[in-house]
């Protein structure tokens, strides 16, 4: 299963317009076991707000995040760390604001994030990510992980790596889906989100839903790395969208 | 080198890994890439930028501040003490300015300044552990253009703009000066104040610094200058 799942990511087409992946959307939902085994659309955009220090959008597939990073700012006088910066992550729904069941949720990202920042550079000082979900889908922690990443990305907070997130779901037949939908999530028996780091690809979060064998964790650890390295296209192209143009005859 | 100046790089690449290419040529790393061990990596997503012989950095779009010693910003004063200003330079900690580090200040002679007020001053302490402090003179004790800005009135720039608007391969703040006459004071942090002979002046010069940012080439500036010329000109006729 390891083996498809590279063809399947080596053929895909990264550099569509959004039509063309609007377009290929549709036709996924034909698509056959196999066709599981690969991300949903995804489509990045970068400093989205005029407000905030950095900002970005994340869709995945019918998924859409929006984050807002500010940083490095003043911190409370409580929440102030000497030697470090203090991170911290709010996620709001379209209905109910702050907090309920998604702690879990701001916890997992603000830990991903730990390990991403460099904290040290910016001692005394806050960097909050307000992540506000605007549609969900289905992948909600990897797309949440995902857009955090680029905000903070937009924000030029200095950081010692980025970091990619892939949720893949276990089906009942012990079948794989990549980035599963809402509906596809329902049948799945157990969730399992990776994120990873892009220097050495080493795991940085993982958060698991439901009961599977280490042996299928292990595999879909695996899967997930593999996907993640398209992220970082993804992610890569998007930054070059923003830097280019500016490049061809401006200045510093 | 993995990359070449004027390549995107992203957080977490590596540059040179001194254990696998051993160089003899020295390296000399600005801001958005750090050394750890013997690899130099970026820590900022960007375009890598090289100035011959082995300077490199990244040049990244920023709307934060972060003190560097020596850059000179615009600040609000926030608070008075009784012999340091408290002043609010964008960055996550507020500045202290003593009063006497003003041209001729004495304990006798101190500047008046009131909260809300702007000074354009340099930057003599930045550390992250330290508070940062700002001087409005220069080691001989003369102001060299800094001090406090009277009237005129404040924008708000992305980092990477205030620092294009200072560099002499973009002429704009040239080009707006041959038909209109202004003062300006750009402020690494992003501040800038400007000040015309009437409103309509300084308004016409702020919407054109506000408007360059979204300017991706210099031809794109020279078009939006004349067009901005050409707007003031219009509504002094109509006067």
């Amino acid at each position: 299963m390891k083996g498809d799942a590279r063809v399947k990511i080596t053929t895909q087409d990264t550099g569509k317009s959004l039509e063309v992946e609007l377009n290929a959307k549709q036709k996924e939902v034909s698509a056959t076991a196999n066709e599981y085994l690969k991300l949903r659309p995804m489509i990045l955009q970068m400093s989205c707000y005029a407000r905030g220090d950095g900002a970005a959008i994340c869709m995945q597939g019918d998924t859409v995040i929006s984050a807002q990073a500010t940083g490095p700012a003043e911190v409370k006088l409580q929440k102030e760390i000497m030697d470090k910066a203090t991170i911290e992550v709010i996620f709001r729904t379209k209905s109910t604001g702050t907090g309920g069941n998604y702690v879990l949720l701001e916890k997992s990202v603000r830990d991903a994030c730990e390990t991403a920042i460099l904290t040290t550079l910016h001692p005394r000082s806050a960097i909050s990510i307000i992540l506000l979900e605007m549609q969900n889908y289905g992948s909600l922690l990897s797309c949440c992980l995902n857009a955090c990443c680029l905000a903070l990305l937009d924000a030029g907070v200095p950081m010692n790596s980025t970091f990619a997130a892939v949720t893949i779901g276990i089906s009942k037949d012990d079948d794989l889906i990549v980035d599963p939908d809402d509906t596809q999530e329902e049948e799945c028996e157990s969730l399992l989100t990776f994120a990873f780091e892009s220097q050495n690809l080493e795991l940085v979060a993982s958060h698991a839903d439901g009961q599977f064998t280490a042996e299928t964790f292990i595999k879909c650890m695996k899967l997930a790395c593999e996907i993640s390295q398209e992220i970082f296209q993804e992610f890569r192209k998007c930054v070059k969208k923003q830097h280019i143009e500016i490049e061809k005859e401006g200045p510093t | 080198m993995n990359f070449e100046p004027g390549e995107i790089v992203m957080p977490g690449d590596v540059l040179v890994d001194l254990d696998i290419t051993p160089s003899e040529s020295r390296f000399i790393i600005g801001p958005g890439l750090r050394r750890e061990d013997n690899k130099i990596l970026a820590s900022k997503s960007g375009i890598l930028q090289k100035k011959e012989p082995h300077i490199f950095w990244v040049n990244s779009k920023e709307r934060r501040y972060v003190p560097v010693r020596g850059d000179a910003i615009i600040g609000i004063i926030i608070q008075k003490g009784a012999d340091t200003y408290r002043v609010d330079i964008g960055a996550s900690e507020p500045a202290s300015l003593s009063v006497l580090a003003f041209e001729g200040a004495t304990k006798k002679t101190k500047p008046i300044l009131q909260i809300g007020d702007l000074v354009y001053a340099r930057l003599l302490v930045a550390n992250k552990d330290m508070e940062p402090e700002l001087v409005c003179m220069d080691s001989a004790g003369r102001k060299r253009g800094l001090g406090p800005l009277e009237e005129g009135f404040l924008i708000t720039l992305p980092l990477h703009t205030a620092r294009r608007l200072l560099s002499s391969d973009w002429p704009l703040l040239h080009l707006l000066g041959r038909e209109i006459s202004y003062e300006a004071a750009v402020g690494l942090n992003g501040r800038v104040w400007i000040k015309g002979r009437t409103i309509k002046d300084t308004l016409a010069v702020a919407t054109a610094l506000e408007t360059s940012s979204e300017c991706r080439s210099e031809s794109e500036m020279r078009c939006l200058v004349e067009r901005i010329l050409a707007c003031r000109a219009g509504v002094a006729q109509e006067d």
